[in-house]
């Protein structure tokens, strides 16, 4: 068995594309592709494969995740290239990478990510509302269960939010926690701040893990390289 | 035919004009605030994507209900790729925007849109909608409104779209005819690029005339202009008939058909949509036509002859279809599909041929016998799917009147092997209201299946859990060009009380879920399926009274087709109500499917007795009259011996 991880972009009009959406177009476009996957077992097989913290629909990407397993082994930038021609330029794949088999889908190990919203004509009071979530020990906000609503608390998957301004308009970055043990989404902070005119646009720029001392990219950046190199000061 | 594996839509930004342009970025925006934006986001793979300014015609191919609904369609993946090979013509696809598009569309003035490269409906030099279903006809009138067409092509101008239609309900075509320049009677494959190269020669000489275009396309066989026609009523407001206005008119017009389907053009390079679609699969198209001869059904008789492709023709188009779509299932399609010959073969070479792909193929119409179950049995393997039976009737009385072709052993076994060796779902298809139905037949169609829930949970089955037999019941509706086209359709009150009668009798049976059809909606199918052009009125007042995608259950409303009908000074019930005689002219008399009335009026007659047709493949020609039919035997002797002839027992 051969383990391939994928990143990949999502942007433009494919933003909304659902995470059923994107599986089913990746599945097709490695079937089309021609390239060995490894199934499930059992009596419905399915392809192994695995998107690590699916992102809301309306969301664009730097950095999204696919892997998957493969009976044969192939070179990281032919299946790149491979793909890349049964994808539209908004699903481009960047990088091809080889991984260990044996150890757990990475999707497992996403532990927080950071966003950035871009608010187009930010109104006045924007810096002290994003103050007030700052300070502010508990932030509720309504999420659909499976049959009823319910509040959950998200200022604990808060880590940070950082507010920037330049020419006319506003950058929020948001670092959230992510994954298995509980998150906040980048729609529900928006929410909790005052109406805006316009489109605000997210992007998730990173996806972090757990590293020894820092949260690190599945790349192995630590965050603080990761905001140096991105020039984002905090 | 080899093409390169799949193409990818990447339209030219830079080639669009300025107004265009922002068209686009208009609808990049109202994507983000629709539901399911993939169902207009356009650009899949394989979709077609080409600068509209450089085509000599742009054709719309456009379905009159949602995108999930209308990219299942076989018939418009034909023309779709066929069209596109065609030089110098550019087709795209057109579906029906869901309530909360229209909404933002009219708010923000933007017209009905196509989806490769957005372009207005109302820009295209011909727009060809497919017909399938008879609650689809306010989505037409919606779709060219939303699309800026004028509704009737007696208002449209030099400039506007030719608006074009094809498809099973062409075969009746009178509630529409107002709305259509021309239909295309029969299949499309040969007569719609007949229709491009006389409308691009029309176009090169200036657009002028729409009367001038329309009367040559006329000289077509199989093409159907409906201004180029009157309908005539007599003194009591009854149908008399309709007479040709010009020597272009063809008076009857004979249906096309395609004989050579093993050298007809299929499709290989399946658009793949991003979201799930209703029938989310591969197509072969194992045949068309079908010889079973059931007297209810109306593509039975519309399609026929039956026409085959070999079974190495079908294994090449399959696996480049799976090549170009990474589709994972494949559906081997016909309106019988295990009357197939060599099925069984054909189903073990694709499995080979797909064994380490996983493929998963599917058979969606069978027979409702043993064999035909078993082919399933073989393919079902333990997915959701479950296998579907059709007895359509409770009694061998009632299936030999609609001669269905089957027997309770048959039903009986097929069902036990469905649900005791592979642990399946059963659904049985249940027609109410056919003609000559008593109540011992609707009783015969409870112990039915009474019988089969037995059957099925002897001998080892899962003695509880969820129901596994689930009983769909439609209500006959009486179709032109069958032999039923002679009977009424049952009337509500009737229909609504054997409903209650199944719904109460098949509680007590076990491990039965029970559905039924809407009562409203089938008397508004038969209506329009019989209507003459008088009901043409009352689409377009439905339509102005807000129906839309009345194919939807939860978005139909009877009421607005009841104050239409009252409008118009019409009633429902006098179009579905009536057996008229014989000799009374029907509104689709000029509408030629190239089998004899009089072979029609003898399966009445023999229905009525009993009498069992056999199926016509094999050397058991029935006579009805089709001139090019490979497997003709009989000819009919028009006048003579009708009526008369005993009922033939199988
Ligand atoms: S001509 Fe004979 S064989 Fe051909 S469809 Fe008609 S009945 Fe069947």
């Amino acid at each position: 068995m051969y383990r391939y991880r994928v990143i990949f972009i999502k942007e433009g009009d494919f933003t909304c594309l659902s995470h059923l959406d994107l599986q089913r177009t990746f599945i097709r476009a490695l079937r089309r592709a021609g390239v060995p996957l490894a199934f499930s077992q059992g009596f419905n097989p399915q392809p192994r494969l695995s998107f690590a913290a699916p992102l809301a629909v309306g969301i664009e990407s730097d950095g999204e995740y696919l892997e998957f397993d493969l009976t044969l082994p192939r070179e990281s930038d032919q299946l790149k290239s491979a793909l890349n021609r049964q994808l539209p330029p908004e699903l481009a794949i960047r990088r091809v990478q080889e991984v260990d088999p044996d150890a757990p889908f990475l999707t497992s190990l996403v532990q927080a990510a950071l966003y950035i919203a871009v608010f187009p004509n930010p109104v006045a009071e924007l810096a002290s509302a994003v103050q007030s979530l700052k300070e502010s020990a508990v932030l509720e906000v309504e999420r659909k269960g499976n049959n009823a609503k319910k509040r959950v608390d998200i200022r604990p998957f808060i880590y940070s939010l950082h507010l920037q301004n330049a020419s006319g308009e506003s950058k929020l970055f948001m670092f959230l926690a992510t994954g298995n043990q509980g998150g906040a989404r980048p729609g529900e902070v928006l929410k909790l701040l005052p109406l805006q005119d316009g489109l605000i646009r997210v992007r998730r720029l990173a996806i972090f893990v757990q590293g020894p001392k820092d949260y690190i990219t599945p790349e192995g950046e630590t965050l603080s390289a990761y905001l140096d190199r991105m020039c984002i000061n905090t | 035919m080899l093409k390169k594996r799949g193409k990818l839509c990447f339209f030219v930004y830079n080639k669009v004009k300025r107004k265009e342009l922002k068209l686009m970025k208009d609808i990049s925006r109202l994507l983000a605030s629709v539901r399911r934006p993939a169902r207009y986001l356009g650009r899949e793979i394989n979709s077609v994507c080409r600068d509209p300014q450089q085509a000599e015609v742009h054709l719309a191919l456009a379905y009159p209900d949602l995108y999930e609904v209308g990219m299942s369609h076989l018939g418009l993946k034909i023309l779709y790729e066929l069209v596109n090979n065609l030089p110098g013509i550019y087709a795209e696809r057109v579906f029906a925007p869901a309530a909360d598009l229209e909404q933002l569309l009219r708010e923000q003035e933007i017209p009905l849109f196509s989806l490769e490269s957005r372009t207005a409906l109302h820009r295209f030099d011909l727009v060809g909608f497919t017909l399938q279903y008879e609650l689809n006809y306010t989505a037409i009138l919606f779709m060219l409104d939303c699309g800026r067409i004028p509704l009737h092509s007696s208002e449209r101008g030099d400039h506007d779209p030719f608006v074009l239609g094809g498809g099973p309900l062409a075969y009746n075509p009178e509630p529409l005819a107002p709305f259509f320049d021309l239909l295309v009677i029969g299949d499309g494959e040969e007569a719609l690029p007949e229709i491009l190269k006389i409308y691009r020669e029309w176009k090169k000489k200036g657009r002028r005339g729409r009367q001038k275009f329309l009367r040559e396309a006329a000289l077509l066989p199989g093409i159907y202009v409906p201004s180029l026609y009157r309908d005539y009523y007599d003194g009591d407001g009854k149908f008399a008939g309709i007479e040709a206005l010009v020597p272009e008119a063809s008076l009857p017009v004979r249906k096309r058909v395609v004989t050579d389907l093993e050298h007809t053009f299929y499709p290989e390079c399946f658009v793949v949509p991003y979201m799930e679609i209703v029938h989310d699969r591969a197509v072969l198209e194992l045949f068309r036509g079908c010889s079973q001869g059931c007297r209810f059904c109306q593509a039975g008789y519309v399609y026929r002859p039956v026409r085959e492709r070999s079974a190495e023709k079908l294994r090449e188009q399959a696996g480049r279809i799976i090549n170009n779509s990474g589709l994972a299932e494949l559906s081997l399609s016909s309106l019988s599909s295990s009357d197939y010959p060599a099925i069984g073969e054909l189903i073990d070479t694709l499995e080979d041929d797909f064994a380490d792909r996983h493929v998963a193929l599917s058979l969606p119409s069978l027979r409702a016998d043993t064999f035909a179950v078993r082919l399933a049995g073989r393919l079902y393997k333990g997915r959701a799917a479950g296998v579907t039976i059709a007895p359509e009737a409770g009694t061998q009385r009632l299936r030999n009147v609609i001669n269905k072709k089957v027997t309770e052993d048959d039903v009986l076994e097929a069902a036990a092997v469905a649900l005791r060796e592979w642990q399946s779902h059963v659904k049985l298809y249940f027609m109410i209201g056919l003609p000559t139905e008593t109540m011992e037949d609707l009783e015969g169609m409870v112990e039915l299946v009474r019988k089969i829930s037995v059957a099925g949970r002897s001998g080892g089955g899962r003695k509880k859990g969820p129901s596994r037999i689930n009983v769909s019941v439609s209500t006959f509706v009486p179709k032109a060009h069958t032999p039923f086209q002679w009977e009424p359709q049952l009337e509500t009150a009737e229909i609504l009380r054997r409903q209650d009668y199944l719904r109460r009798e098949l509680r007590k049976v076990r491990g039965v879920a029970f559905s039924w059809h809407d009562t409203s909606m089938s008397l508004l199918e038969a209506m329009l399926a019989r209507g003459d052009r008088r009901l043409a009125p009352v689409v377009k007042r439905a339509y102005d009274l807000g129906g839309r995608l009345d194919s939807w259950n939860d978005l139909f409303s009877f009421s607005r087709w009841e104050e239409a009908l009252n409008a118009a000074g019409l009633s429902a019930r006098d179009y579905v109500g009536q057996s008229p005689a014989y000799t009374e002219p029907l509104p689709w008399d000029h509408i030629d499917t190239g089998i004899a009335k009089e072979f029609l009026i003898r399966e009445h007659q023999r229905a009525l007795q009993g009498g069992i047709t056999p199926d016509c493949r094999g050397g058991k020609c029935a006579g009805c009259g089709l001139e090019n039919c490979p497997q003709r035997q009989l000819t009919i002797d028009v006048g003579a011996d009708l009526c008369v002839r005993p009922p033939v027992d199988s």
